[in-house]
């Protein structure tokens, strides 16, 4: 039986990435050479697409790679320091990659990594970084393929309202830009256009909070008391926040980002009591009823990888995305490639039907996955198109 | 009122952990001049055997703690063996490189020998349970924390004052020559200083995993430099002075969190090394640091 369903999600990764093999220049050509210095181990360690970008990368090389020439991979561990990424990034470009990529996931390191690629007329992704700044600062080399903030924030408040929640405060910081700070700020305003209402604001100082306890005691004595909070931030952080929320006996809403998006969060947070059916969070893809995700991650779990939350799909993405590129441009030219992703429209993804970047600033246009969780275990709540684009909206 | 008394015990446990922190940091400058920014990772140490005992089987409680203390300890002594002694007769700066290196030689430790990303260790939740004072709701790991803190205190003022052995590291503290000189083993005395430092960081282990309930490779920088920042403001090498440091910097960092509007509020931490800075320029040496005169041994 196992035998069986391994040769079935074999087959299925197989064909998926068939359709694009087979339509490349029959005559071997340039390896598509990615470069990727990624964060591995420090803080950023959970939410690395480089494994995922690994295991797509092997297995379009055991059906022959691209142009009929192996993927050529280079994978360095930059600790989550933008200081080594970018050094990294640096060596992987004179080295003559066609993309190089994700650094050490913030925008601190990957503007000044694009800046150094557009040097070399060479495309920078990102599997993961979802901040708006990538968009912003005149960089025409760069793409992503995470949902970029403000939809994400713009999905989980849909969630939330349609969920019963109608008194929500924020919980902001400045430690990671856009995404610690605007994000739930997008979050409350498409709240308020459904009906809901912020009625706080708490500022954090960073990442490794221990002890929130005096947030939540700020947090008990409101009057009214909120149904609800949102923040985006990173695990451990965001668990243990809800794991203290609980043993201070609030039974509220708690909504987040991508963040939330590791498998350890429902146990840090104290299990299924302490998750279930009260925290919700919106992120890039979920594996379920074997969808392209479920099988890609399927056929890597049999290799031996470990899923680190939809990051792993993402990083599938890059492999997949970057390789179809190729094939649209005939050629692995960085400018030709990033040309041909850019003007295409939706193209087949991992971890979401499909990825458009058409639109004018290039971010990746995809299905929104808002997860919640049953029994401790994260579950596809919702995944919907926002109908609300808050920051990119004209 | 409810509202004061409980924000009152969060700055009390808070500042009782960076105090557990900071004398643990104290012990070891005061005897020895060395800044164990090692220190951290007893922390880590501390919360990997938790972690290694329940995955293993052996999630009792009773037997995690007294374990983990044990572990904590005899970690800080073998560091202190292999790492430190060997240095101790090089410059302060050489001190400091090898307690940095300590440091990230025990993260690379848990990093590959675990995971890069964080764990559940749910062992000591329990110690999170809630508990109602009339109409009050208190956690029991914050009056264990600022309780066990009060304690441990008391037993190392007993231990100091009370035993040759304390004596010798109250003396050595000041003038450590002289000490051998009156035929104290310098290396017992150093050693168990770290023993005692290794103690308190696993103490401060218990109550760190109990309320974030997770493990991490890098879980101990930042407390490291909260227990440096409380030395500091206590003044460096005093004892009492950690235990004050610490209190306060907990104090103000609950202080600033109720009083602080909220479009001043991002400017929270700039705001306690404002204050903190303030009390250094007023008092160079520390809340309690005695002021070293021109000509005063002061290693």
């Amino acid at each position: 039986m196992l035998t069986t369903k391994l040769l079935a999600t074999t087959a299925v990764a197989a064909g998926a990435l068939a359709l694009v093999i087979a339509n490349a220049p029959a005559s071997a050509g340039d390896p598509l050479k990615i470069g990727i210095s990624a964060s591995i181990s420090g803080e950023w360690a959970p939410y690395t697409g480089a494994h995922g970008l690994r295991c797509m990368t092997e297995l379009m090389n055991e059906q022959g790679g691209v142009n009929g020439v192996p993927i050529e991979l280079s994978v360095q561990d930059n600790k989550s320091d933008p200081a080594i990424a970018i050094a990294q990034a640096q060596e992987m470009l004179d080295d003559g990659v066609t993309a190089v990529g994700e650094a050490a996931i913030a925008s601190d390191s990957l503007i000044p990594v694009s800046q150094l690629a557009a040097e070399y007329d060479t495309i920078t992704f990102s599997a993961v970084n979802t901040q708006i700044e990538m968009f912003e600062v005149g960089l025409d080399n760069y793409i992503t393929m995470a949902v970029p903030d403000p939809f994400n924030a713009s999905a989980t408040a849909e969630v939330a309202y349609e969920l019963g929640a109608r008194r929500v405060v924020l919980f902001l910081s400045d430690v990671y830009g856009t995404w610690t700070r605007n994000l739930p700020e997008w979050f409350g305003d498409v709240f308020g256009r459904f009906g809901g209402e912020v009625v706080g604001r708490m500022e954090y100082p960073g990442f490794g909070i221990t002890d929130w306890s005096p947030f939540i005691t700020d947090l008990k004595a409101m009057d009214p008391m909120p149904d609800s909070i949102h923040i985006s931030s990173i695990n451990p952080d965001v668990g243990v926040l809800i794991r203290q929320i609980r043993a201070a006996g609030l039974d509220i809403f708690v909504f987040g980002s991508d963040g939330f998006d590791d498998p350890t969060l429902p146990e840090v947070a104290g299990g299924a009591p302490s998750v279930d059916g009260t925290v919700y969070f919106a992120t890039h893809g979920f594996a379920t009823g074997g969808n392209a995700l479920e099988m890609f991650q399927n056929e890597c779990v049999s290799r031996g990888y470990e899923i680190n939350g939809s990051f792993f799909g993402l990083g599938g993405d890059v492999a997949q995305i970057l390789a179809k590129g190729v094939e649209l441009a005939g050629s692995t030219d960085s400018r030709a490639v990033l040309d041909a992703l850019t003007t295409a429209g939706p193209i087949e993804a991992t971890s979401a039907p499909s990825i458009d970047f058409t639109n004018r600033w290039h971010y990746p246009s995809k299905e929104v996955s808002v997860i919640g969780f049953k029994d401790g275990q994260p579950m596809l709540h919702k995944a919907l198109v926002p109908a609300h684009s808050p920051h990119y909206e004209e | 009122m409810q509202y004061v008394a409980e924000q009152a015990l969060n700055a009390l446990s808070i500042g009782a952990e960076y105090s557990l922190l900071a004398l643990g940091l104290a012990i070891v400058f005061s005897v020895m001049g060395l800044v164990n920014f090692a220190h951290g990772e007893f922390l880590g140490v501390g919360g990997y055997i938790m972690y290694a005992m329940a995955l293993f089987g052996a999630g009792d409680i009773w037997m995690i703690l007294p374990v983990c203390l044990l572990t904590v300890v005899i970690t800080a002594v073998l560091l202190e063996r292999v790492a430190f002694r060997p240095v101790r007769r090089a410059p302060a700066t050489t001190g400091l490189l090898t307690a940095f290196g300590v440091a990230i030689i025990l993260q690379n430790v848990f990093l590959m020998g675990v995971s890069p990303r964080p764990k559940a260790v749910p062992a000591v939740a329990v110690l999170n349970t809630t508990v109602d004072i009339g109409s009050f709701t208190f956690t029991i790991l914050q009056f264990l924390e600022a309780g066990v803190t009060a304690i441990a205190i008391v037993l190392l003022v007993v231990f100091m004052r009370r035993t040759k052995l304390g004596l010798a590291m109250r003396a050595a503290a000041h003038d450590f020559t002289t000490v051998r000189l009156m035929g104290v083993r310098a290396n017992r005395v150093i050693a168990t200083a770290f023993a005692i430092s290794g103690f308190l960081a696993g103490l401060a282990a218990i109550f760190f995993i109990a309320r974030r309930g997770a493990i991490d490779p890098f879980m101990g920088l930042l407390p490291v430099l909260k227990a440096f920042v409380a030395c500091v403001l206590g003044g460096f090498g005093s004892l009492p002075g950690a235990v004050v440091g610490g209190l306060v910097l907990g104090i103000l960092e609950v202080v600033l969190i109720i009083l602080l509007p909220d479009f001043l509020a991002g400017l929270r931490d700039a705001a306690v090394f404002f204050i903190i800075g303030a009390i250094l320029v007023g008092r160079p040496q520390g809340i309690l640091g005695k002021k070293a005169e021109l000509g005063d041994k002061t290693a």
